[in-house]
């Protein structure tokens, strides 16, 4: 069975290229373009690793990752945070908030490929 | 020390003098005793109370001047002239 | 009778020769002081100003009136000369520690330099001495009426009055003596007091000799009363007016300032102790035989106050009564230019200088040249003094009123008396007691003498003086309190002097003095004490410590001052008790005080308390100086304080802002890069992508390559954007502004979008505003403003049936193009919000090209000094509104 990968970003042209490349690397990705129903999705759908952008409709993704870290149901979920910003300070909050890793826009392909299969697999491991 | 108490003695007589001159030229001119000029007569062809009068006052400025020095002298009196200027 | 031309030019030539005399004898003092100048003779001849046209011409006539009785006007002075010793000594020395310059200034020092004292005494300075000046305007043009036949009185005492001015200003203001010596004028004065004693030598001995045969034949078969007069010679009246002439030669301002302000040298009254008397004498022997000629050979009815002219005229012997005129306007002369130097000189420093000095502190303007203000202010008071002087003349028509003048302005400064000889003998006499006696004699000597010598004519009427005020006899101006049968002038000096010298003595024995008052009063009593060099007795030198002490706290503070006087007290050796005065103590406290009051002020006071030195007119300007830059620059402090604050202010505001700034710069970078890296994200991903093309369909590269291209554009707008916004913000882009109809600019917009809103169906209505109305813009970035407006409402329209309806109205230059749209507003949180940089309304949504849109069309109608704003309806929805400036 496939890993499932929820992409919460609202960027349609780097969703379409995420999709793509994760697709092509053999995951099932679903994807979320507001802060809320990707929090909700995240709990419910209980995915593999979760890619989660920092600046997001509705709810950010700082707000997201500290609600998910407080909740039982998501306290393993492996997640890699997005964000355009790219400052320091930005890597240590989302660090500190319990991020597993973080990666600043714009990004290699096979840097994202290469977190979400440690992160998917170490899960299975 | 005795030369000292003798000039102020005389300091004092001076000054003593000074104002008897003035006492006495005020007692000769004014009422009652200048009516001692009011006799009838003349001297001289001069009514007594016109002689009277004037020879009073010539008197005082005799006293006057007799006293101007010495009292002068009695002691240091101010002078402008102390430092004179000399810029020229 | 001469001819009014050789009177004219004997006169012109004698005033040229007095101008000539002062003008020569000032130039020649300023380099070096002339040796016989400087004699006692000189000094002598100039207090022989005594003797006015009032002595020269008027002598003759009382006698010729009341007998031997004109001799007490010559007798006072003669007994005061000749106790020089007791009390004119102890004047000048006063004059001269104090640098005493009027007898106002004298007065004033000695009660504690007293303003309001000063002011009284030159005001009643001033009053007696007007009608004094008008009586010799009034003889010198008698004279010369009577001498040329000519008739116009007026003229010539206009010209008269106007040369007297002339001459005191040129020679009595030339330059400013700290001690108010006028060298020229005092030798013009002596050269007068010669020519007026040869003169009337000349015409007594001619009366004497020429016309009477000798004193014994014009005393032969004399009847007692050409001797005696008509009343009780040797009474009463005989006392007073020998007492206020005795008063005259002291208090008068005129003798005051010849005898104690130009004395140079005190010796030289020890001369003049003899020698002004003779001189008295040699005025007055031939009064008697002139006055009793006169009576029998001029005819009946002729008037004695003219005898000394008229019988040489009467006997053709022109030359001597060209002598004698001369003399009558010599003595008329002096007596008006030292009367006027000295009045003025009280005027412009007791009244003018006060008043100008407060106004020039009030102004805080700088003081600048305070000497050119008080010579001006002398120059005016002497002007305005002779002008009093002549206008008294005019006004009074040279009536014989006049005649009496002399003897009522003696009463009038006799008042100076008991604050005088008070002050100078008495250290109990008060400031209180000094003014409240110098104004009940000014007023009773106004009332007994003064007013009714206009005979009913000033503010007393003649039933007043005949019945009293309201009908009441014992407030009969001339019987006071029933005081009746006397002497109208024995009853009034009884009264004025009487109740003066009372209400001194009472008063100072009932008040107390302050202590610059007492101090005065000792250094004033105690003259020969504090002048003498090493200090003779221990007391007074505590006392001096006493006083330096208080002065020290007033001005330090109590604890300061005990600990600098303890201090050099035990500098001093006497660890108990007060220091001696010594020149160290008075240095080290001057400087002590100097920090605090400026050094002008405080060398006066200490020095003033200390006795060393007194404080004239210059040191008080000085003071005035001072104080004036201290107020100048502490103000200048304050003001510099007040500037630095608001300096440091607005460096606050500017780091606030600053900071404010470098935040917002801090917040649009990270936008900026947020905003460049999105696109950047696709670009690079999909790239990558396409590099290693595994797994990629054509279909799939074809599309990536165009989001790629997509997003390169987005990339280049948004750089372009960023560029726009920061220079119209930074105000570097000037637009150029033209009337654009705004019609068809809105017109052109909406056809610009019309794809747009075909393509989602948005029905575009506009209501256009009165044709031809023009705004002031840009016309490209006006459109560029709309089309942003419109496709933001299109973009953004969620409405079914998406409507835009664009309103234009304009009211007074003002032009309003609203665009309302259905497509659900923005909340009233977010309507600043949009206008923020990057920051997206909440409805924005996934539009990725917002960031910038706004915020440009705000600042480019800011641009176009117009504005973008959010506003809301009354039903809440919300609507763009472009404000524009109409064309005009």
């Amino acid at each position: 069975m496939a890993k499932r990968v929820l992409l919460a970003e609202d960027e349609p042209n780097i969703v379409e290229s995420l999709t793509f490349l994760l697709d092509r690397a053999g995951y099932e990705v679903s994807v979320e373009t507001d802060g809320r129903k990707a929090l909700n999705a995240a709990l419910s759908d209980a995915p593999d690793v979760l890619i989660l952008d920092v600046m997001l409709p509705e709810l950010d993704g700082y707000e997201i990752l500290r609600l998910l870290r407080s909740d039982s149901r998501a306290t393993n979920l492996p997640i890699v945070m997005l964000t355009a910003k790219g400052q320091r300070e930005d890597r240590e909050t989302a660090l500190d908030y319990g991020a597993d890793m973080f990666i600043t826009k714009p990004f290699a392909n096979s840097e994202i490929v290469a977190a979400v299969e440690r992160f998917a697999d170490g899960r299975v491991n | 020390m005795a030369d000292r108490a003798h000039l102020q003695l005389h300091r004092r007589k001076l000054h003593d003098r000074s104002i008897a001159l003035v006492l006495v030229g005020m007692v000769l001119l004014m009422p009652p005793v200048v009516g001692v000029g009011l006799i009838e007569g003349d001297i001289a062809g001069i009514p007594i109370p016109l002689l009277y009068v004037f020879v009073v006052w010539t008197l005082l400025i005799i006293g006057a001047a007799a006293l101007s020095r010495p009292l002068r002298d009695s002691e240091d009196l101010v002078s402008s002239q102390d430092a004179p200027d000399n810029s020229d | 009778m001469l001819s009014p031309n050789i009177l004219l030019l004997a006169c012109l030539c004698y005033v040229a020769l007095l101008f000539a005399v002062a003008f020569a004898v000032d130039l020649r003092t300023r380099k070096r002081p002339i040796e016989w100048l400087h004699s006692p003779i000189i000094y002598t001849l100039s207090i022989s100003v005594y003797c006015t046209s009032w002595t020269f011409y008027g002598a003759v006539g009382f006698a010729a009136r009341n007998g031997l009785e004109f001799i007490t006007i010559y007798l006072g002075p003669t007994l005061v000369f000749v106790g020089w010793w007791w009390l004119l000594r102890k004047l000048v020395r006063i004059g001269r520690a104090h640098r005493i310059t009027s007898i106002a200034d004298l007065i004033s020092s000695r009660y504690g330099k007293s303003p309001s004292l000063a002011v009284l005494v030159t005001l009643i300075a001033l009053i007696a001495t007007t009608p004094y000046i008008a009586l010799q305007l009034q003889s010198v043009t008698h004279s010369y009426q009577v001498i040329s036949g000519e008739a116009d009185g007026i003229r010539t005492a206009f010209w008269v009055a106007a040369g007297m001015a002339l001459f005191t200003i040129l020679f009595g203001t030339r330059n400013l003596d700290a001690n108010e010596r006028h060298h020229g004028v005092v030798a013009a004065i002596a050269l007068e007091a010669v020519v007026k004693l040869i003169a009337l030598l000349a015409v007594g001995i001619f009366a004497t000799y020429g016309l009477g045969g000798g004193f014994g034949k014009i005393f032969a078969d004399l009847p007692p009363e050409a001797i005696r007069g008509a009343g009780e010679i040797f009474g009463p009246r005989w006392a007073i007016l020998t007492f206020l002439s005795a008063t005259a030669i002291i208090c008068l301002p005129r003798q005051f300032q010849v005898t104690v302000v130009e004395n140079i040298e005190e010796r030289h009254l020890s001369t003049a102790s003899w020698l002004f008397p003779l001189y008295l004498l040699g005025m007055t022997i031939f009064i008697m035989p002139i006055a009793l000629v006169g009576q029998q050979v001029m005819p009946e009815g002729s008037n004695p106050d003219l005898y000394v002219l008229t019988l040489p005229l009467a006997e053709q012997r022109h030359d001597l009564a060209l002598l004698a005129f001369l003399g009558g306007f010599s003595s008329a002369t002096s007596m008006v230019i030292v009367a006027a130097i000295a009045v003025s000189t009280m005027v412009s420093n007791h009244i003018v200088m006060p008043v100008a000095l407060k106004l020039l502190a009030a102004n805080h303007a700088v003081s600048g040249d305070v000497r050119s203000l008080l010579l001006i202010s002398r120059r005016v008071s002497i002007a305005v003094i002779l002008g009093l002087g002549f206008l008294y003349f005019w006004i009074s028509g040279g009536s014989d009123a006049l005649a009496a003048i002399g003897l009522i302005a003696f009463v009038g400064v006799a008042q100076f008396m008991p604050s005088l000889l008070g002050g100078i003998f008495w250290r109990g006499a008060t400031r209180a007691a000094a003014l409240s006696g110098l104004i009940v004699g000014f007023v009773l000597w106004a009332y007994t003498l003064f007013l009714p010598s206009f005979g009913g004519e000033l503010i007393l009427g003649p039933e007043l003086l005949k019945d009293g005020p309201w009908g009441i006899g014992a407030l009969r101006p001339q019987a006071l309190l029933g005081l009746s049968g006397l002497d109208p002038l024995v009853h009034a000096v009884v009264w004025s002097v009487g109740a003066n010298a009372l209400v001194f003595i009472v008063v100072s024995s009932l008040t107390q003095s302050d202590a610059l008052e007492r101090l005065q009063g000792a250094l004033f009593v105690d003259v020969y004490r504090a002048a003498g060099g090493a200090p003779s007795s221990i007391s007074a030198e505590s006392a001096n410590s006493e006083d330096l002490f208080i002065l020290a706290q007033r001005i330090l503070g109590a604890e300061p001052a005990r600990r600098l006087f303890d201090e050099m007290a035990k500098i001093q050796g006497t660890p108990s008790g007060l220091p001696h005065p010594t020149d160290s103590v008075i240095a080290r406290l001057e400087r002590e005080l100097a920090g605090s009051i400026g050094a002008a002020s405080a060398h006066a006071m200490v020095t003033r308390i200390a006795g060393r030195e007194t404080v004239g007119i210059t040191e008080l300007i000085d003071i005035a100086d001072e104080t004036q830059r201290l107020i100048v620059t502490s103000q200048q402090l304050a003001e510099k304080t007040v500037e630095l604050e608001s300096a440091a202010q607005q460096l606050r505001t500017a780091n606030e802002r600053l900071r404010a700034l470098d935040a917002q710069k801090d917040e649009f970078l990270s936008q900026i890069s947020h905003e460049l890296r999105t696109p950047m994200t696709s670009i690079r991903s999909f790239a990558d992508i396409l590099k290693d093309s595994k797994g990629v369909s054509a279909k799939d590269r074809k599309r990536f390559v165009s989001i790629i291209h997509e997003e390169s554009i987005r990339l280049t707008r948004l750089l372009d954007e960023i560029l726009d916004i920061s220079r119209l913000e930074a105000g570097t882009t000037d637009l150029e502004l033209e009337p654009i109809d705004v019609n068809a600019a809105i017109a052109t917009a909406v056809e610009t979008v019309s794809g747009m809103t075909t393509n989602t169906g948005v029905d575009v209505r506009s209501v256009p505003g009165p044709s031809g109305l023009s705004v002031s813009a840009n016309a490209d970035r006006l459109r560029q403003v709309l089309i942003n407006i419109l496709s933001n409402a299109v973009k953004y329209n969620r409405s079914d049936t998406p409507e835009i309806e664009i309103r234009t109205e304009n009211a007074g230059g003002i032009v309003w193009i609203d665009v309302i749209d259905n497509g659900g507003g923005i909340t009233p949180e977010d309507a600043d919000l949009v206008f923020e940089k990057f920051a997206r309304g909440s409805r924005s949504g996934n539009d990725p090209g917002a960031g910038l849109g706004l915020p440009i069309s705000r600042a480019i109608m800011r641009a176009m000094r117009g504005d973008l704003t959010v506003k809301f309806a009354d039903d809440g929805t919300s609507f763009f509104r472009l404000r524009l400036l109409r064309h005009q």
